[in-house]
Parts: C-alpha cells; sequence; structure tokens
C-alpha cells in the first residue's frame, strides 16, 4: 500500500513546535514595542504654524517658563499663551521677520473692536480624556518641568521627551522623591535631579509632605 | 389563491396576514413571501466578505499603534484679565424675583454662564438660591435657543429685523400707541420703568400689563382670580419722573 503523504511531511509537526512559540514570542514583542507609547509618542514633533524655538527664547535667553505659560501653577493646563504675550515683546523686536507674519496677523484685528484670529498651535502633549492631569498639583509639589518634557531649553522645535504612559506616570506616582525639587527651582531647567543631592523631608519651605495618589480614581476620575 | 397583501412587510404581522396566505392548492399557510427562502444574487461573496471582514478586523487592531489625531490648541489673542483657560470665573450679580433681589453668583465656564447660585457672602441670599435664579441661567445661555431672529419658521438677518422692528413701532407711534399692548414682568429696575415711562410718554393709547406670577400679591390674594384677570393696567403716566413704588403697585382689586 502506497504512502498516502510523502516522506517528508513527518517533519510538520516539528517546524510547528519550533516556530509557532517564536511566532507567539514575535507577535509579543511587536505589541510590546511598536505599540508603547515609548515607541509611538516619544520624539513626536509635529510642524508648527509658527517657527517658534523654545531653544531661543528660553535656552540662549533665560525667559522664565511662566512668563508664557502662566497659569501652570494655578490650574490644571499650562495654557499656550495669547497672542498678545509674544507682542508684548515683538511689537518692539524683530517687527518685520518673515516668521512672525503669522504672529502679527492673529494680533491684527479684522473687525474693529474684536481681536484678531488666533494661531492654530498643533497640540504636542495629549493625554486622553479618561485620565486627569493637574499641572498646578504637580508643580505645587516640586516636581520640575524638565521631568515631564525634557530639556525644552534645548528643543528648537518641541517634540515629547517622555511617553505620559500611565505606567510611567505610576513609576513616579510610587517613589516620587527622586523627582522632587526645591519649589523655587521648578522651571530651572539646568537643576539636575540626579546630580543634586535633595531631601525633600528636610525642606523647612515645604508645608507638606508629597503624597501622590496610586488608586484609580486619583487619575481616572 | 395567495393574496400578495400577506408579504406586504415580507412576513406576517397580523393574523389577516396569516389567513390571506393561505395556499389552496398545498392546504398550508407559507409564512414568508415567494422567493424569501432563496439566496439573493449579490455582488458580495461569502469569500469577498470573510476577506473584507479580516481587512477591517485588523484595521482595528493596528490603529493601537498608530499616534493620537492631530489636535490643535487656539489660544486666545487676548485674554480677558483674571481669565485662566480651564477655571471658572465668578460673577456677583442679582436676581429680581417677587418684588425683591436675590444675590447671586453666576459661574462662567469660558465665557459661557453655566451655574447661578447664591452667593454666600450677600446678606440676603446667604449662598442660597430660589429655583427660578436657578433656572434663569438659560436666560442667559441656552444652547438650544435659536441663534437667529426667525419670521415664521424663516430666518431673517438682524439688519432686517431691526428695519421691521422699527417700522412696527413707528407705525404705533403715529396712532398715539393704539392698539399696542405690553406683557411685561414685574420690574424693580429704576432703568427699565424708566424706558417704559418714555414708551408710555411717546405713545400714551398703548397699554401695559403686569404679569408676574412670582409677585406676592400674585401668590397670595390672586391665586383664586381667574387668569385674565390677572393682569393688571400700569397706572397712567403722572410726569416725567419715574413712578413711585406705590403708583407702580398693581392693583389687585380690579376684579376680586
Amino acid at each position: 500500500m502506497p504512502a498516502i503523504f510523502p516522506r517528508w511531511t513527518n517533519n510538520i509537526p516539528i517546524a510547528i513546535g519550533l516556530l509557532a512559540p517564536l511566532a507567539g514570542a514575535g507577535a509579543i514583542f511587536a505589541v510590546w514595542y511598536w505599540f508603547s507609547p515609548k515607541y509611538t509618542d516619544v520624539g513626536y514633533r509635529p510642524e508648527q504654524p509658527v517657527p517658534y524655538s523654545h531653544k531661543l527664547h528660553a535656552g540662549d535667553m533665560g525667559i522664565d517658563c511662566r512668563y508664557c505659560h502662566n497659569t501652570v501653577e494655578r490650574a490644571a493646563h499650562a495654557a499656550i499663551p495669547p497672542t498678545s504675550t509674544c507682542m508684548n515683546c515683538h511689537e518692539q523686536v524683530k517687527t518685520d521677520s518673515l516668521r512672525l507674519k503669522k504672529v502679527r496677523e492673529s494680533y491684527q484685528s479684522k473687525k474693529p473692536g474684536e481681536p484678531g484670529d488666533p494661531i492654530e498651535w498643533v497640540r504636542v502633549h495629549q493625554l486622553p480624556d479618561y485620565a486627569y492631569f493637574n499641572h498646578s498639583a504637580h508643580v505645587g509639589a516640586g516636581v520640575g518641568c524638565a521631568s515631564c518634557h525634557g530639556r525644552v531649553d534645548k528643543m528648537v522645535v518641541v517634540e515629547m521627551a517622555q511617553p505620559l504612559s500611565m505606567g510611567w506616570c505610576l513609576d513616579c506616582h510610587r517613589d516620587p522623591e527622586p523627582n522632587l525639587r526645591p519649589l523655587d527651582q521648578v522651571t530651572n531647567m539646568d537643576w539636575n535631579v540626579q546630580t543634586e543631592s535633595y531631601d525633600p523631608k528636610r525642606d523647612p519651605k515645604r508645608k507638606r509632605q508629597v503624597d501622590p495618589p496610586l488608586h484609580c480614581s486619583g487619575c481616572h476620575r | 389563491m395567495r393574496d400578495t397583501k400577506a408579504y406586504r412587510h415580507g412576513y406576517w404581522r397580523s393574523l389577516e396576514h396569516r389567513a390571506m396566505s393561505h395556499d389552496q392548492e398545498a392546504d398550508s399557510w407559507k409564512e414568508f413571501a415567494p422567493g424569501a427562502d432563496t439566496r439573493p444574487a449579490s455582488s458580495l461573496s461569502r469569500r469577498n466578505f470573510l476577506g473584507a471582514s479580516a481587512i477591517l478586523a485588523g484595521a482595528t487592531a493596528t490603529t493601537g499603534c498608530i499616534r493620537k489625531p492631530k489636535e490643535q490648541i487656539l489660544p486666545f489673542v487676548e485674554r480677558p484679565e483674571d481669565m485662566i483657560p480651564g477655571k471658572p470665573l465668578y460673577y456677583a450679580s442679582a436676581f429680581e424675583e417677587g418684588g425683591t433681589v436675590i444675590g447671586v453668583l453666576v459661574e462662567s465656564q469660558d465665557g459661557r454662564p453655566t451655574k447661578i447660585e447664591g452667593n454666600p457672602r450677600h446678606s440676603g441670599s446667604q449662598g442660597a438660591a430660589s429655583t427660578f435664579a436657578q433656572a434663569s441661567v438659560l436666560e442667559l445661555y441656552d444652547p438650544d435657543r435659536t441663534r437667529a431672529p426667525l419670521e415664521g419658521e424663516e430666518v431673517r438677518d438682524w439688519t432686517t429685523t431691526r428695519d421691521a422692528v422699527s417700522t412696527l413701532v413707528e407705525g404705533y407711534a403715529a396712532k398715539q400707541g393704539k392698539g399696542l399692548a405690553l406683557v411685561v414682568r414685574q420690574m424693580l429696575s429704576p432703568t427699565q420703568r424708566y424706558q417704559l415711562q418714555q414708551l408710555r410718554q411717546r405713545m400714551p393709547q398703548a397699554r401695559v400689563f403686569v404679569d408676574d406670577p412670582t409677585m406676592p400679591a400674585a401668590s397670595t390674594s390672586w391665586s383664586a382670580v381667574p387668569e385674565r384677570a390677572r393682569f393688571t393696567r400700569w397706572p397712567r403716566p403722572s410726569g416725567c419722573s419715574p413712578p413711585t413704588r406705590t403708583s407702580w403697585a398693581p392693583r389687585p382689586t380690579t376684579s376680586a
């Protein structure tokens, strides 16, 4: 009686046994690596309508973060500054720069008594709607701007420096002390949490100790 | 002989349909229309359908590793003073009701009034507000309210509307206000009363009625009075000065 299947088919179970774990591991790796915010979000650098350079303004000229993002200590949002903030200086400085054309156009009133059209900035840091985040709470606790936003003073075009994923948030919420700094150094980009020795428990300027929430409804309200 | 009316909806919906669908030749009822049990000729074969489902499922799965949609931030050109985006502003105001005034706080989110509550620092209300005061937030901002003037169902622009209203007013002014009647709420505002006084001077024949169920008089002695009799004549103007409190007060004994 002749064989129905040729001899090489005997190797199929062995091949499946070897390849299936590899395929499974590959699938797990693919999701772990390519689906992670570390891959999808870090380095996200959209083109902005106005080529505003944080390196020039915050880095070289040393303007404090809070000059423009002035609601950061009082509100959940660190608001994008209104056009009038740009024009505080640029009514005097670089008044005919081509790069500032959109800023001047935005500041110009289209109808008498009405402001012009806002500049359409592209959002860089975008949390999902089901996650609550409050800037004022973090700044008040002494988490530096650079801890989450990276060295913005070295970015010509702003990009995401951290994944802003839930695991990343929880890493710090479980052990916040390595990321805390003196309350007057929050906006200081050069203050290095790794090299400076600072103990928030011995800081007399702190009114209370930092106790970040770890329960679900702390952020998913 | 089966009646096609029985299958108007594709299947029986009543006993009448069932009766109509009796097939005398086969001596039986057929629930579904002829041809309902054969597969309709379609361009989407089973094989294509499964292929399309697979592509759809794959696309759904991969959206996980695509970045969130691009979002724009449009800041103010000039941010109003004291305004912090994302934080409400509270304005102390007053609400007029039943011949008195309630001190209220109006919560404003991004320039839109969203809540009216009593002002805790107002000695009269001490943080409480009536249902009327709370509901009056819809007088300030109501997304369901029409955004443009309507004539019947037709949308009109503001210039046309202003012209039409002023033509109407001029017409009544020429007739000394004859045929014109205004129904107003009780008003404590001296400015409003003065404006009304001016209107009455210009159109002496016009009639002004007060109808306000929140007035104390309306809620007590008027409750037994029929609806129509609740309207009260506005007192005749006695001069250019705004009416005094007494002359303004309604006369509850008109028909009761």
